[in-house]
């Protein structure tokens, strides 16, 4: 009944299905106690002369990346898909379909691969019993494994097709409920059936990686959703900008506070001009053409403004180096809002001189509607401005919360409690 | 990767505390543009309020 033929890599066998005849791979080891035919549905006996045990025929195979007899390395072990169960299950309303491929490795024995939305996970049964938790209880501790998990779900599995070599006799439409736990990338499910409780350790497998191991090409929809255990894996470059984010905020808003505290500049020269019609003017010596220096004029308007037309001139050559003009308004009342002001009694004008050298600056007031009251005028050189630092900690503070907030984001889908889950 | 963004937020720290210091881009516009038009000889023309 058996006819051996050789690949390149493995040597394989099959076997005639004793109600179709149609030709079955063999390539299970003897632990796998059932064979059931792709062609007619027919479930056989592994040991017992591949007796006919039920048949099932029109199975719809779901949706997966991969076939019987394909070989990859998972973990560094050679392993080979020698079965298919496909999954329905009810959660929250909600109906999900996964597809579990049975793994065999002659070395590691038996495990699943599941094909989840276009996730793919690795699970085998595990002899670490659950330390805590006991029933269900959403986001619950449960240890087990040398982990802390948290529960995540618990639903009824049924078994919806059947293919190929499984440790177990199967049977369609047979019911599991399942508890799953989660810490990423790992899972923990205690599957409690009729007669048994088994419990898995599931790993979060890299797809790319996975199908290319298989031979695989990724020509399949990409994963809209966010698996249970999923890691949250950010880009590099996200990665990066975060980390320097974290560094750097604080750097640049630091250098930005000592910038403020000490760049408010040196006075090296003030003047009142009682008269501003009369106008008036203030000398000064500036050392460098580098370094910034702000004029600033007050003048104690109040619900009127006051326009002023000002000059530079070099003191020795009596050259004119710039005219501009400027003003103050101040107006101030109260409605049924309650009191309110606009404007300022207080104007700033910053510069660079040309060179350094003495310099005069002419005031007057430049519209005869403007106020007369007193102009007190003040000359600082050295003054520093923060705008860059702190944009620059705005924008590394705003790169390093990014992160954080996709993490977040992220953590809200994978436990369903974000509204654009369906994006 | 890391080490290239960190160069990059390094050089942009310098850049932005030495602009800070040297009030880069500070200045008024008006009295920028005055400044680089020159005066063209002249000489203080509300200069009588000396």
């Amino acid at each position: 009944m058996t006819d051996g033929f050789d690949t390149n890599t493995a040597r394989l066998a099959s076997i005639n299905c004793t109600s179709c005849g149609s030709p079955l791979p063999a390539l299970a080891g003897h632990r796998a106690k059932s064979l059931i035919c792709n062609y007619c549905g027919a479930v056989m006996d592994r040991h017992d002369e591949y007796r006919l045990l039920a048949q099932y025929r029109d199975m719809q195979r779901p949706d997966g990346p991969f076939a019987i007899g394909m070989s990859g390395d998972l973990f560094g072990v050679e392993h080979t898909i020698v079965g298919v169960v496909g999954i329905n299950a009810t959660i929250e309303g909600h109906g999900y379909a996964w597809t579990n491929y049975q793994l065999y490795s002659p070395t590691h024995g038996y495990s699943w691969m599941t094909w989840s939305d276009g996730h793919l996970t690795h699970s085998r049964k595990t002899r670490d019993l659950p330390e805590t938790g006991g029933n269900f209880a959403y986001k619950a501790p449960l240890a087990a494994a040398g982990r802390m998990f948290k529960m995540y779900e618990e639903y009824v599995a049924r078994i919806s097709y059947l293919e190929g070599e499984l440790t177990w006799v199967p049977a369609l439409g047979d019911a599991t409920r399942v508890i799953e736990a989660i810490d990423p990338p790992y899972g923990y499910a205690v599957a409690l059936g009729d007669s048994e409780t088994e419990f898995e350790f599931s790993t979060y497998l890299d797809r790319a990686e996975t199908l290319a191991a298989f031979g695989v090409t990724d020509e399949f929809t990409r994963a809209h959703t966010v698996h249970a255990i999923q890691p949250f894996i950010p880009g590099a470059f996200h990665t990066a900008l975060a980390k320097a984010g974290k560094v750097f905020a604080p750097i640049a808003a630091v250098i930005a506070l000592i910038l403020l505290a000490i760049g408010g500049g040196e006075k090296i020269a003030e003047a009142t001009i009682a008269d501003p019609f009369a106008g008036g003017s203030v000398v000064f010596p500036l050392d460098s053409s580098h370094r910034l220096v702000e004029v600033g004029i007050t003048a104690n308007v109040y619900n009127s403004w006051s326009w002023y037309d000002m000059e530079l001139t070099n003191e020795d050559t009596d050259e004119t180096i710039a005219e501009f003009d400027g003003g103050v308004e101040y107006y101030a009342g109260r409605d049924s809002d309650g009191a309110w002001t606009e404007g300022s009694q207080f104007a700033a004008f910053r510069f660079k001189p040309p060179a350094p050298g003495s310099y005069r600056l002419s005031v007057k007031a430049g519209d005869p509607k403007s106020s007369t009251v007193p102009l007190k005028v003040e000359v600082k050189r050295n003054v520093m401005i923060t705008r860059y630092l702190f944009m620059l900690a705005g924008f590394a503070l705003l790169m390093w919360i990014s992160l954080w907030w996709r993490g977040a984001r992220f953590e809200s889908r994978r436990w369903g409690e974000d509204e654009d889950d369906d994006d | 990767m890391t080490r290239i963004v960190f160069v990059i937020f390094a050089l942009a720290t310098a850049g932005a505390t030495y602009a800070g210091v040297y009030g880069i881009g500070g200045e008024d516009k008006q009295i920028a543009k005055s400044i680089r038009s020159g005066s063209s000889g002249r000489v203080g023309y509300i200069g009588g309020v000396k």
